[in-house]
């Protein structure tokens, strides 16, 4: 197991695949692991790989990533969704699988330059909000943010820059 | 002023004072219910409490946000259930070996170890149960995962067992030694009047510990938040996760929208725990005082 595609992603994770072997895996019970309800990455997830679908609800609910990516570790036929960062952090103990979205040829691993191109489908920027134009110290904060010297935190910590 | 009358005077004030401080929990509790009521009210009428019945719990949804309490009051109960049935039978013969076998040096070593394990929190349970009793759960039953709602039963009753012990204790402590000694001198061995006399005699009293074990495992929360998996399941096997109540609320809480419908349901929730526990207190607390165990 290498790769899934969307669609085999919206159908494990809403349960009506529940066995690696139907989507070319091992003879293995799939363990669901989902973000809890209250995660804005678990609705992402929902809006853009379930197609708007409810979860399976066999799906395990975990309190934060670290939780999952030892829980991926862990257990055996467990799979999750974390951000780049944690998965690149964790490499070696838990295995990154590519994403196969519609129209495409063939799985996209994650990466820096797949991200930022949009062949991996299943990005997401994150937004700073602010209520009216940033002032003062949300303003320098915010130019740090986007500076080359935050935007190399940004790389630094497994996320990828905007610039 | 006199000072008798001084005194009188001092008296009346000490008395109000005191019995001021002693009602304040009396009144904790009821503004406790009444802010609850206010703050999951509106739901009864809007979208009715009907949708409590539902028979899932899907607060998050694009097609239609559920909030039936079902699963969440099952998966309380599985661990509860689960949690009495480890914690009762070795309580209750801790208990009797403390009350009625341990030499006193082995009492005064038992009993602050007892209290130790009852003053552990939860969050470091919950570490424990997260790295120790879940793979151990994992590996014994050959699971694929560990997060499992008998995960969150063991931990649970190693919360309980404290108190239980503690208040069996007490009950059969409590038993006169009249009936003791009668037992004795009627040719009864020591352990058969331990499980005969004894025991009988304190079971209102072991009853009482018990529901009180239940409210203190019912309401509990970091511990099963962190190891029973919190998929809200309809069902009574021990090997599948399952959510509690209080696990849904201490996760979802925290960024529902302020005064929604989820938020209201949250409330709910609470509302039905509180009564829970309530209710097992008040029985409990007549349990003591039908049988004189009070203290």
């Amino acid at each position: 197991m290498n790769s899934l595609t969307i669609d085999q992603l919206r159908l494990i994770y809403t349960g009506k695949i529940s066995n690696w072997k139907e989507v070319g895996g091992l003879d293995n019970p799939i363990i669901l692991l989902s973000r809890e309800s209250s995660s804005g990455t678990f609705v992402f997830f929902q809006e853009h790989v379930l197609n708007k679908e409810d979860f399976s609800n066999s799906a395990r609910l975990l309190a934060g990533t670290s939780a999952l990516v030892q829980a991926v570790a862990a257990d055996r036929g467990a799979i999750a969704y974390v951000g780049l960062g944690f998965a690149a952090e964790a490499k070696g103990t838990i295995k990154t699988l590519g994403v196969q979205a519609a129209g495409q040829t063939g799985p996209v691993l994650p990466s820096e330059e797949s991200v930022r191109s949009g062949a991996y489908a299943v990005s997401r920027p994150l937004f700073f909000y602010t209520n009216g134009a940033p002032n003062d110290t949300a303003k320098k904060f915010i130019d740090f943010c986007l500076s080359p010297a935050g935007q190399k935190i940004v790389r630094e910590t497994g996320y990828v820059p905007v610039s | 002023m006199s000072r008798s009358r001084k005194l009188f005077i001092t008296d009346k004030l000490m008395r109000l004072l005191l019995m001021g401080a002693a009602s304040t929990s009396v009144l904790v509790v009821c503004l406790i219910f009444l802010f609850l009521l206010k703050e999951a009210g509106p739901f009864a009428f809007n979208p009715g409490l009907g949708k409590l019945l539902d028979s899932q719990w899907i607060p998050v949804s694009f097609q239609q946000e559920r909030f039936g309490i079902g699963p969440l009051l099952s998966g309380s109960a599985l661990v509860t259930a689960l949690a009495m049935l480890v914690t009762v039978p070795i309580s209750v013969l801790v208990a009797i070996y403390i009350a009625e076998i341990a030499r006193p040096g082995e009492r005064e070593f038992l009993k602050p170890f007892i209290e130790i394990l009852a003053s552990i929190p939860s969050v470091v349970l919950g570490f424990f149960g997260l790295l120790v009793v879940a793979p151990l759960v994992k590996a014994t039953f050959g699971l694929s995962t560990g997060l499992t709602a008998l995960t969150g039963a063991l931990l649970l009753s190693l919360m309980a067992i404290p108190t239980i012990i503690s208040l069996s204790e007490d009950a059969l402590v409590s038993v006169p030694y009249s009936l003791k000694n009668a037992s004795l001198a009627l040719g009864a061995s020591h352990l058969q009047t331990i499980f005969r006399v004894t025991l009988p005699a304190a079971l209102p009293g072991i009853v009482a510990a018990v529901m009180l074990g239940i409210g203190r495992v019912i309401g509990e929360t970091m511990a099963v938040l962190m190891v029973t998996g919190n998929a809200a399941i309809l069902t009574a096997s021990p090997l599948s996760s399952v959510r509690t109540m209080t696990a849904t609320i201490a996760a979802e809480m925290g960024e529902v929208p302020f005064g929604s419908v989820h938020y209201q349901a949250l409330f709910w929730i609470g509302i039905i725990l509180l009564v829970i526990t309530f209710a097992l207190n008040i029985v409990a607390q007549r349990v003591l005082k039908k049988y004189g165990m009070m203290k």
